[in-house]
């Protein structure tokens, strides 16, 4: 079967595009709903070397406090959850 | 009070680091079946990498398809369930080595099973490793004594070497590797026992045998039974090889027993069937040759220039009915340097070690036999293999010449004269005086009932009278002419 050269090229492009739209995009998960405010001071912001424009904001209340940011399987965690269970493995990696 | 002091100092140093802000490679499980987990995300996760579930469990990538990762897991699988966050840690499975692990029984993650404290060291040697290559090896042309006669004469074994011990159950495969263990005291070579699915009442025997005999100062034991995860059993040999590579880059001569490959291709099957992969012979998987090869080429020795030291492994495999030919002996068969076949005949027949010696080979260590054993052993070899072809025949004769009863009797003495009890193993001197006396014909006349008799007065004597011929064979290692006189006196003294 042949295709259209010019189709096929219209394809990838539109392909390539919704990727690139999707390696943008993060999930930010935090116990509450961030305020407009909040919201400002994160997106944007570069960390480590995770970069992203967009965001999608997810509400988990068992984060208890700060955020989880996710692109893909990559994942920040900069919550209290997360410190809690590190505290508590090294509690249990002196013993 | 000092536990608390030392949790709040750990405390303190973790506070005064600054949270560091770093991207973590997460993902979630999916499935959990016996021993293996499925996990969706984790993306960028390389194979044999190790991922941490929670309460510390760890799980190591096995298997990476096009959008699921299958990790087996390292200890207790059963507090980990579906939904459960799983984090990649960057770097594959390791064991801590050190001098320490001497005299110690471990699992195959290098923790502690003897009740005692956990193995410290700042080494960590990964378990799974290429194995030397091309230059850095050197041939096979130190001998490893094993202390048993038949071997020692027959089936030599060099340092460096894989030698197979292939036998039905209960016919004395363990007891081989053991006495071989027994044997390498004040010999300057590292033991380990890696028990692959055994008993545990087994390996406790083991131990306290070889302690017994003080000889589990050299010796180290790497032990997953057959109550822990099929993942714990797959891995053990490996970790066993780590810590012998360890010894070895150290420049010391390593003997590793792996107790035993049939075990160990049991619980890989297990692991690949759960996994889905495709089944092949004996429902196999089809990587089953690579999993035993790339563990047995791992033994070797190396060049003095490139520090020296060895690994000679002594991989068991027990066979159903004597059938060399399944899957897995024949595998193994073709991966080591000859093997050593026992069989239930002999060994009900009082033949032990029941060693079949038509069927047993050993394909590089006739290089590092010593000069005193080869002088010997040359003429005993002939002896055999003429007697096993008369012995064939002779039954339906009922009339025969000289020269064949001559033969036969010869045969018949030889035969007798490589039994030994177990968890006895002879120097090199008392095995060629007892070698020597066979060969030259002075146990001819005796009867067969004798023979034992004659062996044990013999070693007697030479332990009384002839302590300084002994240090010398053991010495130099070699037996000229003046040595065999010396020796016939002795005999002669007995006879």
């Amino acid at each position: 079967m042949k295709i259209n050269p010019k189709l096929k090229q219209e394809l990838k492009s539109f392909l390539m595009n919704k990727i690139q739209k999707e390696q943008n995009r993060v999930t930010v998960i935090s116990a509450y709903e961030l305020s407009a405010d909040e919201k400002k001071s994160l997106s944007g912001k570069k960390f480590s070397d995770l970069n992203w424009k967009e965001a999608i904001y997810q509400v988990d209340r068992s984060v208890i406090a700060g955020v989880i940011i996710k692109a893909g399987s990559k994942t920040i965690d900069l919550s209290l959850a997360g410190s809690l269970s590190k505290l508590s493995n090294t509690l249990y990696e002196i013993d | 009070m000092k536990l608390i002091d030392e949790y709040i100092k750990t405390l303190e140093k973790e506070l005064k680091n600054k949270p560091k802000i770093s991207t973590e490679e997460t993902g979630i499980v999916s499935q959990v079946k016996d021993g293996v987990v499925i996990l969706e995300g984790l993306d960028r996760v390389a194979y044999g990498e190790l991922i941490e579930f929670k309460k510390n469990v760890l799980g190591y990538v096995i298997d990476l398809t096009e959008d699921e990762v299958g990790a087996i897991i390292l200890g207790d699988y059963t507090g980990i369930a579906a939904g459960d966050k799983a984090k990649a840690l960057g770097y594959t499975l390791s064991v801590p080595v050190s001098e320490s692990l001497l005299g110690r029984v471990v699992d195959s993650l290098g923790l502690p099973l003897d009740g005692k404290a956990a193995v410290k060291s700042k080494t960590l040697y990964p378990v799974e490793k290429i194995a030397a290559g091309v230059v850095k090896r050197q041939p096979v042309n130190v001998p490893l004594q094993t202390g048993i006669k038949s071997i020692d004469a027959l089936i030599p074994i060099g340092r460096g070497q894989r030698e197979l011990i292939i036998g039905d159950r209960g016919t004395g495969k363990t007891t081989i590797a053991i006495d071989t263990i027994l044997n390498q005291k004040g010999e300057n070579v590292i033991c380990i026992y890696c028990a692959i699915g055994q008993k545990n009442s087994k390996v406790a025997a083991i131990v306290e045998l070889l302690k017994k005999n003080w000889a589990d100062k050299s010796s180290i034991f790497v032990s997953d039974s057959a109550a822990e995860s099929v993942a714990m059993q797959y891995l053990a040999p490996y970790t066993a090889s780590a810590i012998g590579e360890f010894f070895m880059d150290k420049g010391q001569d390593v003997l590793v027993v792996y107790d035993d490959l049939t075990k160990h291709a049991w619980s890989y099957r297990q692991m690949s069937l759960i996994l889905r992969r495709p089944a092949g012979r004996e429902a196999y998987p089809g990587d089953v040759f690579y999993l035993h090869s790339r563990l047995l080429e791992r033994a070797c020795r190396i060049d003095k220039k490139y520090g020296g030291g060895s690994i000679t492994a002594l991989p068991i495999i027990e066979t159903l009915d004597g059938d060399l030919s399944a899957y897995i002996p024949t595998n193994v068969i073709s991966i080591t340097d000859g093997q050593i076949s026992l069989e239930t005949d002999l060994f009900n027949s009082g033949i032990r070690p029941a060693i079949n010696v038509g069927l047993s080979v050993s394909r590089v260590g006739g290089n590092a036999q010593t000069k005193a054993m080869k002088a010997v052993a040359g003429k005993l070899k002939l002896d055999l293999a003429q007697y096993r072809d008369l012995a064939a025949f002779s039954q339906f004769e009922s009339e025969l010449d000289e020269e064949t009863k001559k033969f036969l009797n010869r045969g018949a003495k030889v035969t007798q004269i490589l039994k030994q009890k177990k968890n006895r193993p002879l120097s090199l001197a008392e095995q060629v005086s007892i070698l020597w006396a066979a060969s030259n014909g002075y146990l001819d006349k005796l009867p067969i009932e004798e023979i034992e008799k004659f062996e044990t007065k013999l070693l007697e004597t030479l332990k009384l009278k002839g302590k300084k011929w002994v240090e010398r064979i053991n010495k130099n290692k070699i037996m000229d002419e003046n040595d065999g006189k010396d020796l016939e006196k002795l005999i002669k003294d007995i006879l």
